[in-house]
């Protein structure tokens, strides 16, 4: 199940999914509902449900290819695989985490976070009556709480001028970041091999 | 024509004390709020209607869920105007430690995710649900996938 966090709801995410036509569901989080629950702060993250809805993987980057690699650093590989190896085995995957390791992984919802979480509510509500001027004060509210949330971000400039209402834009940001990674790397297990490797 | 013009300025002055409560991400219209810099009190059957929470004698009530109202805190809690019973909304969300955002220019009323609602996870592991739209309009629960393994992965038009 893929979930579109767009403000701008169906009309922003909804072209891409007609041309896109995927045989999946496809659902569009203009309120960024499954962000909150989730502890989600960017695109694209991922969660593992297995059949009894329980969470075998917590919030983590997932990418599928290589596209923007270029940009993040992360090579897709490690998860497609641990993605396949889960498909294949379930919960007997080593990929899939038993409960100690995922309450490594839980969130924390400090009462920060989800102050900011409002604040960015605020501004959704304000965008979508119609009142995108007045929204800025709440997007700033909730990017200076919670500096590491790119959908804050980039949700925001997508209805403002960045430059000129934000002072940044997209490129400056991941400049500022010097260095530190724009994507926390995914927690995998070392993928078991069939030729033995070298010891480090 | 004095009964119309009466008409329209009570009109608009109804309009103008309209507020807007956004509670569990519900939108509710308020016309008998009473709204202060820090406060919302609303009438009892609004309480229920926009929070779900009920005024009982145990308590504020959502469910099995009780926040007590010992008789030192009443005041903070509830007051009589006009022959009616009001609650004080944010008095509640202090007390929860939920957040609550008041956007003054247009009477708006933001109250945001509880604690313990999100930390339930942390006890059961389990993937907490929602309901969204297709690009058509037509809702889904993650619920519907009961039985299937699920990848619930994020992207975005941006």
């Amino acid at each position: 199940m893929s979930v579109a966090e767009d403000i701008g709801g169906i009309k922003d995410a909804g072209p891409w999914i007609e041309k896109a036509s995927p045989d999946y569901t496809v659902l569009v989080d203009e309120k960024h509902t499954v962000a909150t629950l989730y502890g989600m702060v960017n695109v694209p993250t991922a969660v593992w449900i297995d059949e009894s809805g329980k969470i075998v993987r917590p919030t983590e980057v997932a990418f599928i290819d290589n596209r923007y690699k270029a940009m993040h650093g992360i090579d897709a590989q490690p998860y497609l695989t641990g993605l396949l190896d889960w498909l294949d085995k379930g919960d007997k995957s080593i990929y899939a985490m038993n409960s100690d390791q995922l309450r490594e992984h839980l969130n924390q919802f400090t009462p920060q976070n989800l102050l900011a979480d409002a604040n960015f509510k605020m501004a959704q509500y304000l965008v979508s009556t119609g009142h995108a001027r007045e929204a800025i004060a709440y997007f700033k509210a909730a990017q200076s709480l919670r500096p590491d949330d790119w959908n804050y971000k980039r949700n925001a400039w997508l209805f403002a001028d960045p430059d000129k209402d934000y002072g940044t834009n997209f490129g400056k940001e991941v400049k500022a970041l010097n260095g530190k990674p724009y994507y926390p790397a995914p927690d995998l297990p070392k993928a078991p091999s069939s030729t033995p490797r070298p010891p480090e | 024509m004095r009964a119309i013009a009466l008409f329209v300025l009570a009109a608009a002055a109804l309009s103008a004390s309209e507020t807007t409560v956004i509670y569990d991400g519900a939108i509710s219209s308020l016309s008998d709020a009473v709204s202060e810099p820090e406060n919302l009190w609303v009438t009892l059957p609004d309480l229920t209607r926009t929070t779900r929470f009920v005024l009982k004698p145990q308590g504020a009530c959502l469910d099995e869920f009780c926040v007590p109202i010992p008789k030192s805190r009443e005041a903070a809690f509830l007051r009589t105007e006009h022959n009616q019973k009001l609650f004080n909304l944010t008095e509640l969300a202090r007390t929860l430690k939920q957040p609550a955002i008041h956007d003054d220019a247009n009477e708006i009323w933001l109250f945001g995710s509880r604690t313990e609602s999100l930390m339930k996870i942390a006890n059961t592991l389990e993937a907490p649900d929602f309901t969204l739209p297709d690009w058509k309009g037509v809702s889904r629960s993650l619920h519907d996938f009961r039985g299937k393994r699920v990848l619930l992965i994020t992207w975005a038009s941006w």
